[in-house]
């Protein structure tokens, strides 16, 4: 077979392109530097993972338990993963996840995908460039200078009321990202919109949502108290909590079940991270089997908070929870649905029908034990004199039936709660 | 490991600037929608033609202006609504943590400046129950008797025909002003509503011509009640979504009221439509209101939107009356009447 010149550009053309690919597809835009706990990527029914001075794959999420320290493969960005089981800050940020990327055009390219990142500077001189991308956003952050350094959180949740299960596209959690100047200036843009923080004093925090689409900048004059470093009983707390992560994915056998039975522990904390771990691997029925636990009311009331947030993290999540609910956890479509109601929320208008409360305390006796917990960690919220009546969802009958009693003297029925006691 | 907690920023920093930040402000439309001027000058004019001629116009220019009006407040409401809903997915976080006020600490709070409350941050059901209407009423009365009227806030007679009108402290017939004719929602539709399908037409008439027998009003009680035990139990196995329960809740509490007022002493009256105010803009239907010792019923299930329509044009009309008699700036608070202020 004869091969002419026009044939032969042809081919080397398409090589070309193909060798471009290939190394585009496979290449490491990330090192994983340090592993706090576990790092760990999915995989065919099991997670994969990631240690230190490993090459971060391309394209793959790695969720943190509980936290990593990266750098891009060109030394000009530094980036660290992190989550707050700890609960030092008032939000409740669970797991950490972020997706390398490869981008010529950039220093480094991801997506954070759940948590808390920080990024850094670290050329010797000059800018750094990072596309980020979170929710369905993708922002170009400059680090202007030298340790130049942007804390980005992303957090998602939905709106009080019942899900809507039509199609996942309308089941869209609220997500909020947050940058915040840590240290020197840098400028965040979209393709609408181009910012200038920096540490404070000055313009220091930028924040996005996925509805309005339009971000807020808010101006600090120092730095809050939660960014100061920790002390020296938080860094053993989260070291703890590392350690717990750390002996988890030793363990031989599935890590999933490894961290059921730790949702079990003997420790109230070990079993609080392996809430959140459970949460944070996809594990909803292993979340789900915690709220139907007898023993621990730490654990479920963690669960709660573990669901909702998984409930945040992406579009058709209440759609997957309905469908496990009635197809595997003998809930009706009805009892399924007003779960996820319960655990999106009573919406701000319904709190001013006394039949809302009127409702929750009956549902202190409802025959699902999910159900009665969420009662409970509702009625807690909305009115919080009642904290001090004794109740357990897991209780017998009996027990439950006298909290409603108390709830009901508290709150008597058709009425609405009363007006806080003075402190 | 420093850890560098961005939540702390987010929470310290918006707790007290985000609320500012988040809770949004009925923003400020200046101007008026002026009538103009039609009157005609010059020989040769047919008054009668001229003036049936400009009345078309005006009618005309004024249904314009409603319906500019409309998708303005539409407009408005969507943008409102992506903020409202931002700000309430933001909340979850701090509800999260036990953070937010409870809902009887806001209540507290509510008690203090709230006529400036309920006019920059209502939440839907103090507008749909008439609260924000029956708040501003007085102020709006007191700014125009003190000569401060801004220009006329067209309001469109369609509107006003959906606000339920009672007298003072009083329920309204509101949703059994379609002959006792009832939409009823699925959570209540069954065995007792098709009874109460027959009895509260018959009540209706009963009370328009003042022959209201107890023996009636006690058989509708009746069923109202079975329904409502009927609906109770439904929920508590499950067989209704809690949405769905709640809104048939509401629907069956305005009902409620509605079938009480039919036994008050001006039920006749209402239901000949003395309290159907005439009103083409906000100065009439504050005038009508207040002349005749009147109060905004809460809203009957589907004319939420009137009451929201009727609220912004209120909040317009009080922003143009203030800012027209020179003592307020704009987006400043609204000043509370002496009447608010007491309580």
């Amino acid at each position: 077979m004869h091969i002419n010149d026009s044939q032969w550009r042809s081919l080397a053309l398409v090589v070309a392109l193909w060798a471009a690919f290939t190394f585009s597809a496979h290449a490491q835009s990330a090192k994983c530097v340090a592993v706090h706990g576990a790092l760990l990527m999915p995989a065919k029914a099991k997670w994969d993972q990631l240690t230190a001075n490993a090459n971060a794959p391309n394209d793959r999420l790695i969720v943190a338990l509980f936290g990593g320290e990266f750098q891009s493969q060109n030394g000009a960005v530094d980036v660290k993963l992190l989550a707050d089981v700890g609960q030092r800050g008032p939000f409740p940020v669970l797991e950490a996840a972020v997706t390398f990327h490869a981008n010529d055009k950039a220093d480094l390219a991801l997506t954070l995908e759940r948590g808390i990142l920080v990024l850094v500077n670290t050329k010797k001189s000059g800018a750094a460039h990072v596309q980020v991308r979170a929710s369905d956003e993708t922002f170009e952050v400059v680090l202007s200078e030298p340790k130049a350094k942007v804390a980005i959180e992303i957090y998602g949740r939905h709106v009080a009321g019942p899900p809507n299960l039509k199609s996942a596209r309308e089941d869209r959690p609220i997500v909020n990202v947050a940058f915040f100047a840590l240290a020197g200036e840098a400028v965040i843009s979209t393709d609408k919109h181009a910012t200038r923080l920096q540490a404070p004093p000055g313009p220091t925090l930028y924040i996005w949502d996925n509805l309005t689409r339009t971000p807020d900048v808010h101006r600090f004059e120092t730095l809050p108290d939660s960014l100061k470093p920790l002390t020296p009983e938080e860094r053993q707390l989260v070291e703890k909590i590392a350690g717990f992560a750390k002996t988890w994915s030793a363990k031989n056998g599935p890590l999933v079940d490894t961290i059921r039975d730790a949702t079990a522990s003997k420790d109230p904390l070990e079993r609080k991270a392996a809430v959140v771990a459970a949460g944070a691997l996809d594990d909803l029925p292993g979340l789900l089997a915690v709220l139907n636990d007898q023993v621990h009311a730490d654990a479920r009331d963690m669960a709660i908070l573990a669901i909702r947030h998984w409930l945040g993290r992406a579009p058709g999540k209440s759609i997957e929870m309905h469908k496990h609910l009635t197809t595997t956890s003998g809930y009706t479509p009805t009892q399924a649905k007003n779960l996820i109601h319960l655990f999106n929320g009573i919406e701000r208008d319904k709190l001013r029908q006394p039949e809302t409360f009127d409702l929750l305390i009956q549902a202190l006796n409802h025959a699902k034990m999910p159900a009665r917990e969420l009662a409970r960690w509702h009625l807690v919220r909305l009115v919080p004199d009642g904290k001090d009546i004794q109740y357990d969802a897991a209780a017998p009958e009996p027990a439950r039936l006298q909290a409603i009693e108390a709830w009901r003297r508290l709150i008597p029925e058709g009425q609405l709660p009363p007006l806080p006691k003075k402190k | 490991m420093t850890r560098l907690l961005i939540v702390g920023f987010v929470v310290a920093s918006l707790s007290s600037a985000a609320h500012a930040q988040y809770y949004p402000r009925n923003p400020y439309y200046p101007g008026g929608y002026g009538y103009g001027s039609v009157y005609p000058n010059g020989p040769g004019y047919n008054a009668g033609a001229y003036l049936q001629g400009s009345a078309s116009v005006m009618q005309a220019s004024g249904e314009v202006m409603v319906q500019q009006e409309q998708a303005r407040v539409t407009r408005e409401q969507a943008n409102q609504a992506k903020i409202d809903t931002k700000r309430k997915a933001f909340d979850e976080m701090l509800y999260e943590k036990a953070n937010t006020p409870s809902y009887v600490e806001e209540l507290t709070r509510e008690q203090a400046n709230i006529l400036t409350r309920l006019m920059n941050f209502p939440v839907k059901s103090e507008i749909t129950d008439g609260k924000t209407l029956n708040v501003m009423l007085p102020f709006v009365a007191d700014l125009s008797s003190r000569g401060s009227m801004g220009p006329p806030v067209p309001i469109s007679q369609s509107m006003v025909n959906q606000l339920n009108i009672a007298s003072s402290g009083a329920s309204s017939v509101g949703m059994l002003r379609d002959g006792g004719q009832v939409d009823w929602p699925l959570g209540l539709q069954g065995k007792n509503q098709k009874s109460l399908d027959k009895l509260l037409p018959q009540a209706y008439n009963a009370a328009a011509s003042g022959k209201l027998t107890p023996k009636l009003m006690k058989e509708i009680r009746t069923e109202m009640k079975t329904m409502r035990e009927t609906l109770r139990k439904q929920c508590q196995n499950d067989e209704i979504e809690t949405s769905s329960y709640l809104q048939a809740v509401e629907y069956y509490n305005a009902l409620e009221l509605s079938i009480n007022a039919l036994e008050r002493p001006d039920a006749k009256k209402q239901l000949a439509g003395a309290y159907s105010p005439r009103a083409r803009n906000v100065q009439e239907l504050v005038d009508f209101m207040s002349d005749n010792g009147l109060k905004f019923a809460p809203a009957t299930p589907g004319s939420e939107n009137a009451y929201q329509v009727t609220h912004d044009a209120f909040v317009r009309y009080a922003r143009n009356a203030q800012s027209s008699a020179g003592f307020a700036s704009l987006n400043m608070p609204m000043q509370e009447p002496p009447e608010n202020k007491k309580k």
